[in-house]
């Protein structure tokens, strides 16, 4: 029971992502959204499984793909945001795509 | 005279054993397989990835950054998790209100050790609403949405609290 609660949430996360990708128009904003739903709802998402599979090697392994994610996670969101602002794009411009 | 120097030159050879236990023990346990062939694949695997990491995290003379306790990085993961569900609450009140703009902006940290500059920036990469840009010595770029009431200098330092002050503390 406890674990659907989480996985309510997780998908929570990943729908007001979703919405505020295509609410903003900036890119930069959009790219902070689409940050958000790469760590909030992808850790839920694993506690969830975690508190589902309870004491098992399962679990042990979860939680090292948490750590993993929590590690390599921003990096994507990094490379695509520096990459941007190295290449002049202005912080303020709003993009109507 | 040649033995004097082959003497110092193994002095200098440092090998990384912590390095090892720790990739080969998430070799173990990701792949959950105690056979001998998985073993040896795990091991040679992990020797070949200890080769090439060498002048990125550690060289002769050791590691290239300060050690960090197990529990100290324990609580700072959980004062982590806390902050990430803290800005997901006010993040998707701005996504609702949508009264914020982007803004890049630059941070001085006031420690200059490479890995807890990683981590900080790592960290503000994680929490929703900042996204670390870019990284010069101790100086990181942050692009982050800021309130339209909110003076900008309110951003930065909320920032060095939240995940500096926590490594100055402990040391």
């Amino acid at each position: 029971m406890i674990y659907k609660i989480i996985l309510v949430i997780s998908w929570f996360y990943i729908s007001f992502g979703i919405i505020g990708i295509f609410r903003f128009k900036n890119m930069y904003s959009r790219l902070l959204t689409s940050s958000k739903i790469d760590t909030v709802a992808s850790i839920t998402l694993i506690f969830a499984l975690i508190v589902k599979s309870g004491f098992t090697p399962v679990s042990i392994r979860l939680i090292l793909i948490l750590i993993f994610i929590l590690i390599t996670g921003p990096i994507s969101n990094h490379v695509i945001v520096r990459s941007a602002y190295l290449n002049d794009i202005p912080v303020n411009q709003e993009e109507v795509t | 005279m040649y033995k004097k120097s082959w003497v110092i030159d193994m002095k200098k050879i440092f090998i990384p054993y912590k390095l090892f236990f720790i990739v080969f023990s998430f070799w173990l346990l990701i792949t959950y397989n105690f056979s001998l062939f998985n073993i040896t694949i795990g091991f040679l695997a992990c020797i070949i990835v200890i080769f090439f990491s060498k002048g990125i995290i550690y060289d002769q003379n050791g590691y290239l950054f300060a050690s960090i306790t197990a529990l100290t990085m324990l609580k700072y993961s959980f004062n982590l998790l806390l902050e990430i569900y803290k800005s997901s609450f006010s993040y998707i009140a701005r996504i609702i209100k949508k009264d914020c703009q982007p803004l890049a902006l630059e941070v001085e940290l006031d420690v200059s050790d490479p890995l807890i500059i990683s981590i900080i920036s790592n960290s503000i990469t994680l929490t929703p609403g900042t996204i670390t840009i870019n990284v010069q010595g101790n100086k990181l770029t942050i692009l982050t949405l800021k309130d339209c009431q909110d003076p900008v200098t309110e951003v930065g330092t909320e920032i060095k609290e939240k995940f500096q002050s926590f490594f100055i503390e402990k040391g």
